[in-house]
């Protein structure tokens, strides 16, 4: 399953299991709860909505409103549903697939001193992404918008760990003498 | 912060062309090569590389720990390529703060008195230079009493005080070497926090480092390997040191 | 503001004062460590001081002479020492005047005084039989023996007068003078007290006046002879032959000795201050580069170390002294009514023991100390100052300089101090300043001794390696700690040569002994052995030590017959002359005797061995003796005196004496004496000695012994036993015992500042799971194997050293070199039992402090 599309359906579940709430209103919360990085289609709210009631998860509230402003509530199965995500671990199963990630290991494949070039071009990138995001940090007390950002620079940093790496590797592959390195 | 740093027109620090090379037993190696770089004052340059890269060479240079065999040195506009002990003794004294990764303080001194040596080197009175480093140790943060000595205090505690050292004196240069090496992430944070207002306040700050984290930090942030200069986040698109092309490795890359 | 306080001063003497306070064990070890040789040197001081003092008393109380109960023939001449004392005067004295023959203190006549204090010596032979011979020009006749007259002409040369002191140099007794006058024989003559029971012989041996030049032509005697007219036996006059010759050798090696401690106080803190020192330890190498990284210049750096110097100096100094102090409070008045042998004032007369604290040289000592221990301090303090920053912080020690020109500077610099200790002990000339050269030589034999140290600890190293397993280890944590481990072993090598070189001039003096115990054992047995009377002569009561030398000598003396002789005058009355026939003379032993005519003035000369031995004339009793240049004075025989004979020795054959010879009971003084010279025969003790020598270790040359033939007509036998004094062992013991002493603690504190430095070493080491014992026994071959490295230092140099001084001859015997043998197994033994006892000592401390230590957590964070 797509990531994304399992946070979405267990973010709907959660926020319904703090109380019913509607289509319009879900989408506000989860984007605010997770740190306001993800904008939510709220089309794709209500296809998640139907989804869920068809497998028993979700109820609508009977007496409210109607069409989009209809209220939902977590069904018992439902209840037992979010418990169960909460409880489990979740791993990325599949090896990252990125952009970089993907430059990298093709760069090497052409040369060490290719992929050094670009391990160097990234690098910079990525502290200049790094210090701007610092920079423009919003402040603030909220949890959640502090730990999306920490989450935002942790993958860079790890990314520039792992380039760290990278540049281990390719050095060590290069065959051209250099002058005795301390 | 007060703007207790020392504001010049000038550079911070400036290396021009600047090589160093050692004996080591019967081979010559080569630290730098021919690195030119210029820190602007009221900013903060890390400087990343893997170890053997050079970074820390770099940093023993500006602090006149060591000689560059050629090239010049300048810090806050004032040539330091040719000092002698005593010269290098009274930059470290005046111009230019250190902090390292450990060992900082003297343990039998306390961390008052650990921060106003280079004032009592100076030949500050010793009412003066309790006032001075009082104020640089309330700066930091570092809480009262300031008489206890530095095996009373944490690890973060102790680089404040090290930085207070160096705030005791109007900087125009601080140099970090692994400042957060010995301490836990979150306390390396305040460090570095600390660090961004002594920037701010108008020192030129250096810090070497190969953790990304601690790097981030910092305004500019460039990168070594063998001596050159390889990145500049300042530059992202350029490549700064072009690399000689080498042959393909024999087989590829698995994936 | 900056004064002189300025802020680097004051942050070393903080950091000097912090150090000291948190490291409190340690500094207390280097404290101790500065102490202990100050202390010894002091005590040393104190110990030389009180013996000069205590044997200047005893010879100020020379009047007892409980020594020597034996009674001296007529003609004999006893060679007077000092050590031995004078016989007493025999009972029934009523009088007694002693006589003694001043000979010139040192060889050098007609020169100018060689003494400390530009001496005049005063030569004189002569006597003055009683007061009436002197005429007093000015001032008094001296009523006691403290005072004096002097002849006018010896005023004139001294610049003395009335009132004015002058010195006796044996019995230290300071003389006033009383008055100026004038004797025709004599420059000074010194008051005996009136009643026999004063009697003192004394024993001026030279009259000192002090800053004037040299008088040659003045001679003079002071003669006291005994004398009681009643006593038909009356006792012999005892010419007793002066002459203590100070050899300026005595003085020089003072000289040495003095100065050998000075430097080895200096040597021994500047040595361990400067391994205590040594930057070395990461703690302070990380300090220095943390206070360089803050600004502190290379001055600054230098002054924090020697800021820490300074203060630990003198405080060891201040704890040596301190301990002086203290015993000389508690312990003072205990020490002064101590009784019997102490090594060092062995004397024979046991004598109360004066105890002089020396403040002046307790106190300079002290000083030195202080000195030392920072000008020790100096040398870490340059190396701090030129460390590179870099080095220092990441805890490195600084490149050793491969110290390979040290072992070939010390090596040469050793030669350059043997050769300038040779020279400087050799002649007696000046005896001041070549003290001064010999201070010089001393402290470069020790200063290319200490270079030498760090090539030994290297070859020690490296005999180790071979060794293998532990001993491999122990010699590479040694050989690592290199410039450490040089000054401990050079501070111990300077303890253990101590006893090494007591034991060569122990030997040397030995040797010496012997020597001069053959030499005068024969020569007196020459010279005596014409004695016409039979007499058994042991010198010394008693034989103390070994007896190495005897002579005895049955000598057929000459048997002179008279039959019929004459004791006349000039004028034809009985007076002081005698004549025999000399046809009456008969022949008794062997080709000895020449006969020749006999009259008014002509001789009869007694040979012996070809050699003019002793002459007979006639001697009209106006003429006055004369006085030759050995001084041996011509005894004037007196008509109502009626004595055995006196044979005297004249160098001059052509006048001489003859005296009858008597029976116990024949006695006349008219004409027609007779009597018979009549060897006496040896009493039963007597005889039992000279069995007992005989049959005892004498030397071969009393193997004529077995010649000699029962023969009543015997003239003398002589037994003269010449002893050598056994070497003290107490003296000996104590020396070495004090060096092993030094030695471990020197040792056991600089392994104790290492391991102190050292800790994470051991932490390393029982992380990995070695058992305890391996660290000990890690720990107890360091330091046997420091010890022995200076043990063999000890032996090169020390014994070098001593070698030198020792094979120089002296002032006695120019150009003789001393019988000696060194005694090779004595020192080895010596220097191998130190190594032994600092092994031993070491393990035992480490077993014990196991074994005492509670199990406590090993991982104590690192200071």
């Amino acid at each position: 399953m797509h990531t994304a599309y399992v946070s979405v359906r267990f973010g709907i579940l959660a926020l319904l299991e703090q109380g019913p709430s509607h289509g319009y209103q879900l989408k506000a919360d989860f984007e605010a709860r997770t740190g306001g990085v993800w904008t939510v289609n709220v089309g794709q709210v209500y296809s998640t909505l139907e989804r869920l009631h068809g497998e028993g998860l979700v109820a609508p509230v009977e007496d409210d409103g109607d069409g989009e402003r209809r209220p939902w509530r977590l069904t018992p199965e439902g209840k037992e549903a979010i418990d169960a995500w909460f409880d489990e671990v979740s791993v990325a199963a599949t090896p990252p697939r990125d952009e970089l990630l993907v430059k990298v290991l093709l760069a090497l494949s052409r040369s060490p001193g290719a992929a050094l070039a670009v391990i160097d071009v990234q690098r910079a990138a990525l502290y200049a992404l790094l210090r701007d995001q610092r920079r423009g940090l919003p402040g603030g007390d909220d949890p959640a918008v502090v730990l999306m950002a920490e989450a935002v620079a942790a993958r860079h940093e790890a990314d520039l760990r792992w380039l760290d790496r990278c540049e281990d590797m390719a050095r060590t592959l290069t065959t051209t003498p250099r002058e005795g390195n301390a | 912060m007060n703007a207790r740093i020392h504001m010049t027109k000038d550079p911070a620090l400036v290396l021009e062309g600047v090589t160093r090379r050692f004996e080591d037993g019967p081979t010559t190696v080569t630290a730098l090569d021919a690195v030119s770089l210029s820190v602007a004052p009221g900013s903060m340059c890390a400087l990343t590389g893997a170890s053997g890269s050079g970074k820390s060479t770099l940093l023993h240079l500006a602090a006149a720990m060591i000689a560059p065999t050629s090239g010049a040195i300048r810090v806050g506009g004032r040539d330091i390529t040719g000092l002698d002990a005593a010269g290098a003794a009274a930059l470290r004294r005046e111009t230019v703060g250190i902090v390292f990764q450990r060992y900082n303080l003297i343990p039998s001194l306390t961390a008052l008195e650990n921060v106003t040596l280079p004032l009592e080197y100076a030949g500050r009175s010793m009412r003066e230079a309790r006032a001075l480093g009082s104020a640089a140790l309330e700066q930091v943060g570092v809480p009262l009493p300031h008489d206890r000595f530095p095996d009373a205090l944490s690890g973060g505690q102790q680089q404040r005080v090290a930085i207070a050292r160096a705030l005791a004196v109007p900087r125009s240069l601080v140099l970090a070497d692994e400042p957060t090496g010995a301490l836990d992430s979150a306390t390396g944070d305040q460090v570095m926090r600390l660090l961004v207002e002594v920037a701010a306040a108008g020192a030129g700050v250096v810090v070497v480092t190969h953790d990304p984290r601690v790097a981030s930090f910092a305004d500019r942030v460039v990168s070594l390997r063998d001596g050159h200069i390889v990145s500049d986040s300042d530059a992202p698109g350029a490549v700064v040191s072009p690399v000689a092309d080498v042959a393909a490795p024999a087989a590829p890359v698995a994936p | 503001m900056s004064g002189w306080w300025v802020g680097g001063w004051r942050v070393a003497a903080r950091l000097a004062r912090r150090e000291v306070r948190r490291h409190l064990a340690r500094s207390a070890l280097v404290v101790v460590i500065i102490a202990l040789p100050v202390l010894a040197a002091q005590a040393g001081a104190i110990a030389y001081r009180s013996a000069e003092a205590t044997n200047a008393a005893e010879q100020d109380e020379r009047a007892t002479f409980e020594d020597e109960p034996g009674f001296i023939p007529a003609d004999e001449r006893i060679g007077y020492d000092p050590r031995v004392g004078v016989p007493e005067a025999p009972p029934g004295t009523e009088r007694v005047e002693t006589g003694f023959h001043i000979s010139d203190w040192t060889t050098a006549v007609g020169g100018r005084g060689t003494g400390p204090d530009d001496l005049t010596t005063v030569e004189a032979v002569g006597y003055i039989p009683d007061a009436t011979r002197l005429t007093l020009v000015d001032g008094d006749l001296p009523a006691t023996r403290r005072q004096a007259v002097i002849s006018q002409g010896l005023a004139t040369d001294t610049g003395r007068g009335i009132g004015d002191r002058l010195v006796l140099e044996a019995s230290r007794v300071e003389v006033e003078i009383t008055g100026i006058g004038d004797h025709t024989d004599h420059v000074a003559w010194v008051g005996q007290p009136a009643g026999a029971d004063d009697w003192v012989p004394d024993t001026v041996v030279r009259l000192r006046a002090t800053g004037s030049p040299l008088v040659t032509a003045e001679l003079f005697a002071l003669f006291w002879i005994a004398s009681d007219p009643s006593s038909p036996t009356a006792p012999p006059p005892m010419a007793i032959d002066g002459g203590l010759a100070r050899s300026t050798r005595a003085d020089v090696e003072a000289a040495v000795i003095g100065a050998a401690a000075a430097a080895m106080v200096v040597g021994f803190v500047a040595v361990t201050c400067s391994s205590a020192f040594a930057i070395g330890a990461r703690r302070q190498l990380r300090q220095l580069g943390t206070l360089s990284a803050a600004g502190a210049g290379p001055r600054d750096l230098r002054r924090a170390v020697l800021l820490q110097g300074t203060t630990l100096g003198l405080a060891g100094a201040a704890l040596a002294t301190a301990i002086v102090y203290g015993v000389r409070t508690f312990v003072a008045r205990r020490l002064t009514q101590t009784e019997g042998e102490w090594a060092f004032f062995r004397n024979e007369s046991h004598r109360e023991m004066i105890v002089v604290w020396a403040p002046r040289w307790v106190l300079g000592i002290a000083l030195l100390g202080l000195v030392a221990g920072t000008a020790a301090a100096a040398v870490p303090a340059l190396t701090a100052s030129r460390i590179p920053v870099l080095s220092a912080l990441a805890g490195r020690r600084p490149a050793a300089r491969r110290p390979l020109r040290s072992p070939v500077l010390g090596a040469v610099t050793l030669a350059g101090g043997l050769v300038l200790l040779s020279w400087s002990t050799a002649e007696p000339a000046g005896a001041e300043s070549r003290g001064v050269y010999a201070a010089v030589a001393v402290l470069l034999t020790m200063a290319g001794g200490v270079a030498l140290a760090p090539g030994v600890v290297a070859g020690v190293a490296r005999l180790a390696g071979r060794a293998g397993g532990t001993s491999r280890l122990a010699g590479r944590s040694l050989a690592r700690n290199g410039m450490r481990t040089a000054a401990v072993v050079a501070s111990t090598a300077v303890a253990i040569a101590l006893p090494l070189i007591v034991s060569v001039y122990g030997a040397r003096d030995t040797g010496e002994s012997h020597l001069s115990a053959e030499t005068r054992t024969q020569r007196e047995a020459v010279d005596e052995a014409t004695g016409l009377v039979g007499q058994v002569y042991v010198s010394g009561d008693g034989i103390s030590g070994t007896a190495v030398a005897a002579d005895v000598a049955v000598e057929i003396g000459p048997e002179v017959v008279v039959v019929e002789g004459l004791f006349f005058g000039p004028r034809g009355e009985p007076g002081d002359g005698f004549a025999v026939d000399p046809e009456q003379l008969r022949r008794v032993a062997g080709d000895d005797l020449v006969a020749d005519a006999l009259a008014d003035g002509e001789i009869v000369q007694l040979e012996r061995h070809g050699s003019p031995r002793a002459s007979y004339g006639l001697w009209s009793s106006e003429a006055r003796p004369p006085i030759d240049t050995t001084g041996r004075a011509v005894r004037r025989v007196r008509a109502d005196q009626v004595t055995p004979l006196a044979l005297v020795l004249l160098d001059q054959a052509d006048v001489g004496l003859v005296a009858g010879p008597l029976s116990e009971t024949e006695r006349s003084a008219s004409t027609g004496v007779t009597g018979v010279l009549r060897p006496t025969r040896l009493t039963s003790d007597e005889e039992a000695a000279v069995n007992a020598l005989r049959n005892g270790s004498v030397l071969p040359s009393v193997a004529d012994l077995r010649n000699l033939r029962p023969d009543p007509n015997r003239g003398s036998v002589l037994v003269q036993v010449a002893s050598v004094p056994g070497t003290d062992p107490s003296y000996t013991g104590i020396a070495v015992l004090g060096a092993a002493l030094l030695a471990l603690a020197v040792i056991g504190t600089s392994l104790a500042l290492a391991a102190a430095d050292g800790r994470g070493d051991d932490l390393v080491v029982a992380a990995v799971g070695a058992p305890p014992h391996v660290v000990r026994h890690r720990r107890v071959l360091e330091a046997a194997m420091t010890a022995a490295a200076a043990a063999v230092l000890a032996l090169v140099v020390g014994v070098g050293a001593a070698l030198v001084v020792v094979h120089n001859p002296g002032v006695d015997q120019p150009g003789a070199p001393p019988a000696f043998r060194l005694p090779v197994l004595q020192l080895l033994g010596t220097a191998g039992g130190i190594v032994a006892l600092v092994g031993g000592a070491t393990w035992l401390a480490l077993a014990l402090s196991a074994a005492l230590r509670s199990r406590r957590d090993l991982f104590l964070v690192d200071g």
